[in-house]
């Protein structure tokens, strides 16, 4: 019985794990075929877009750590702002400072009215860093992408990119954005991938069944051999 | 007029309490959570003072008056802390995958429990681990230093709990971190100080009630007004899991209803397959830590002296057989469910609007972040208080009942009175209930993770010992002491580099020791090795007393 339960458990991770393969996500492909080129300055208005949209792949995971999203915004902003004649990117910038300055009022509100004209003030400050985001990048309205970028911009012009950022930049998008699957994982069983059924629901299945059978094969076992207890 | 008083608690708690507006997630002192927690905390106290403990048998061992579906409730509300009602969805929502190696490591080490312990404690006839350690192993030193561990162990489980109490406590009145952890760590001291287990064990039923009926409403509320399947939330949740890995794009329309959470955002997230990918690189997690932390939960699970504890208490040996199969069912109930919250904190949190979120109160967030109308979240609050307090009454019983029994009367004072044993077993309550309250306060790791440190200590030291204790005639007293040192020097090990690590210190070799060695699963290394220590050296020492042999195999494995 002991040996099912190890099996069950630990030889399953050792399947995974032996099974498993590097498999990037769709933005990590999308992002490697316009990395150069948005480096380089050479990069078309659809390819910064493409860019923009694989670095807003990566912040919108919880799982990012500031160090590595303080990088992220950098690349970000400075692809924007060194696309935009002067006049487009002050409007850019201070509709930036603008949603910012809202984000701290509504996260400073203490009562009920001051939470309601501080959600509104966002509400207005968001709309018109969206739309101008859509001008510029014409993504599809209320998409997350444009949400994702907009909460991100930094506030301030970013002229050049960081060495730091540009060297650190495909280390942080390989380590985001490529995963270990397999066909145990892109399996689908129950809605859930298989491998995530398995050990968070079927294991713990196994694990009642398994004591059940224990406790009533040693009454039985008990019973026969007339061990009283 | 015990059964009125328990029937009526279950029914009136949810009368009692008062609907309140949240319109922030922190911050706000919240009227209806506040009432409902008064209530249930009311209600303990109450049932505590009518099956107060008369004597130290009732102290120790409820006097062995519980059937085994309570006693399986109370095994599930004594394992179910804030480590299972917070920490767990916590570390899910932040690690994903590897989460999963703490809900599989805390209820597969149940299994062994059965498998290697349950009816062989039961059938020694003891009632606390260094009661059985001191006999088995025929030493006092033995039964000092594992009266020492079970304090400690407790201690450190203890730790984790204060701080979900601390967390549940700052959420509902609004006030800081210490004085919400000062605050609930009187009331739990109060508590368990005048009920003992008897008292406890009474409630740990009516606690098990409340912690899953709390736990499992949102769920059912989340699932049904997100359009997954609601029926049975548990497996429901799989689609939403799949939803995470391949990304939602806004807007998500369902119905033609626009799916978005309490404060107006679409229910839209990236694609995030390291949610649910195994050991993904972006949490930092690798294989290894993975199976490091399952196996020392599991092991240490069969090692942890206030669960080993419970089964001193069942009337038959075959009771206590049931009753693990009972408790290991009561919990896996809520580990089925605590993912959900999980899954639903991460895209529930999607928009950026949120921010940074605090994973270990997650489980709460989601319920409100989903827009579950107030009260039902101040009962979930309420559920996850009940949650902590239930563990810490049985650790704090484990930790004085070592202190009073185990090394006040058997080596202090082997003259001692009951009714003085039983005082100083309500001193070390208060002594240990202040100190794992002032370590609290310093907010040293996830919930989940301070509780960790607990079942790697157990592992090293209490488990080896009853393993080879019951199982290996052979294991002698120097075997015992032999393989305790071992399992107490990694321990120290692990722990003097994991403060020095936190107080920004380096040691040498401080990087290879923080992974392989680390606080939070020591056990993979520290518990074999323990093991295989006192095997070698009962081999090379002089052989187990005869009389030990024969009451091994006519008592414990005998009819």
């Amino acid at each position: 019985m002991l040996i099912v339960w190890a099996v069950a458990v630990f030889g399953f991770q050792i399947l995974l794990l032996s099974l498993q393969k590097p498999t990037p996500e769709k933005s990590f492909i999308a992002y490697e075929s316009v990395w150069e080129k948005v480096k380089s300055g050479s990069a078309t208005a659809d390819e910064k877009k493409t860019f923009a949209a694989s670095i807003a792949a990566v912040l919108g995971k919880s799982t990012l750590k500031k160090d590595k999203k303080e990088i992220l915004a950098n690349a970000l902003s400075w692809n924007l702002y060194g696309s935009l004649d002067s006049s487009k990117k002050e409007n850019l910038l201070k509709s930036v400072q603008e949603l910012r300055t809202s984000t701290e009022n509504l996260g400073k509100s203490t009562t009920d009215d001051g939470y309601l004209q501080a959600k509104e003030s966002l509400n207005e400050s968001k709309k018109e860093l969206f739309s101008q985001l859509n001008d510029i990048y014409g993504f599809e309205s209320n998409s997350l992408e444009v949400n994702i970028i907009a909460f991100n911009l930094i506030s301030s012009d970013i002229q050049q990119l960081d060495e730091n950022v540009a060297t650190s930049l495909p280390a942080i998008m390989k380590l985001y954005l490529v995963h270990n699957q397999s066909f145990l994982t892109d399996t689908k069983f129950l809605g859930f991938p298989f491998h995530y059924f398995y050990t968070g629901e079927f294991l713990l299945i196994l694990f009642v069944l398994l004591s059940l059978i224990y406790s009533k094969r040693v009454e039985h076992l008990q019973k026969k051999l007339n061990i009283v207890e | 007029m015990k059964k009125i008083l328990t029937a009526f608690s279950l029914i009136a708690i949810p009368f009692l309490a008062n609907a309140s507006s949240l319109t922030q997630l922190e911050g706000s002192f919240k009227v209806g959570p506040a009432i409902i927690l008064l209530a249930i905390l009311a209600t303990f106290i109450l049932v505590g003072l009518v099956h107060r403990a008369k004597d130290t048998t009732d102290y120790y061992a409820a006097g062995r008056k519980i059937s085994v579906v309570s006693s399986g409730m109370a095994i599930g509300a004594n394992w179910m802390s804030a480590a299972s009602v917070l920490g767990m969805a916590g570390m899910m929502y932040l690690t994903g995958y590897n989460g999963l190696a703490y809900v599989v490591g805390w209820t597969g080490g149940y299994v062994l429990l059965l498998v290697l312990m349950a009816g062989q404690i039961r059938k020694y006839g003891k009632f606390t681990a260094p009661d059985f350690i001191g006999d088995r192993y025929y030493s006092q030193s033995l039964r000092g230093i594992s009266a020492v561990f079970t304090i400690l162990i407790s201690f450190a489980y203890c730790v984790g709990q204060f701080g979900g109490v601390g967390l549940m406590f700052k959420w509902i009145l609004g006030i800081n971190y210490m004085w919400s952890v000062i605050l609930g760590a009187a009331v739990v001291i109060f508590y368990t100080m005048i009920s003992g287990m008897i008292g406890a064990t009474k409630n740990m039923v009516i606690q098990y009630i409340i912690i899953i009926i709390t736990f499992l409403i949102p769920t059912f509320l989340l699932t049904y007004k997100y359009d997954y399947f609601w029926l049975l939330p548990q497996f429901g949740y799989g689609t939403i899991v799949s939803d995470i890995v391949q990304g939602i794009p806004a807007p998500n329309i369902s119905d033609g209803v626009a799916l978005i959470n309490a404060y107006g955002h679409n229910l839209a997230l990236m694609p995030s397959p390291e949610f649910a990918m195994p050991w993904d690189p972006a949490t930092g997690s690798t294989f290894f830590q993975w199976m490091a932390i399952c196996f020392s939960l599991m092991i240490g699970t069969a090692g942890l002296p206030h669960v080993l504890q419970r089964f001193y208490i069942t009337p038959t040996i075959k009771d206590a057989r049931l009753s693990c199969v009972w408790g290991l069912f009561f919990i896996c109930l809520l580990y089925w469910s605590a993912p959900i919250y999980s899954a639903f904190g991460k895209i529930l949190s999607a928009n950026p609007e949120v921010g940074n979120l605090a994973s270990d109160a997650i489980v709460i967030y989601t319920a409100q972040l989903g827009g579950i109308n107030p009260l039902i979240v101040g009962l979930l609050a309420a559920g996850a208080i009940s949650a902590a307090f239930s563990t810490i009454s049985g650790l704090l019983v484990a930790g004085s009942s070592a202190f009073a029994h185990d090394l006040y009367v058997k080596i202090i004072n082997p003259n001692a009175k009951p009714k003085s044993q039983l005082l100083v077993a309500r001193f070390g309550t208060i002594l240990m209930g202040v100190t794992v309250g002032i370590v609290a306060m310093f907010n040293l790791g996830m919930i989940a993770q301070l509780v960790a440190v607990a079942f790697s200590m157990a592992a090293c030291t209490i488990f080896p010992l009853f393993l080879l204790g019951i199982w290996w005639s052979g294991s002698n007293k120097a075997g015992g002491i032999a393989g305790m040192s071992v399992g107490v020097t990694l321990t120290v090990i692990s722990i003097v580099y994991f403060l020095v690590g936190k107080s920004g210190g380096s040691l040498p070799g401080q990087e290879f020791i923080t992974y392989w060695l680390n606080v939070w699963y020591f056990a993979w290394l520290g518990a074999p090795l323990a093991i295989v220590t006192n095997i070698v050296v009962s081999k090379l020492t002089k052989p187990t007393p005869i009389e030990i042999k024969k009451f091994l195999v006519e008592n414990v494995h005998g009819g």
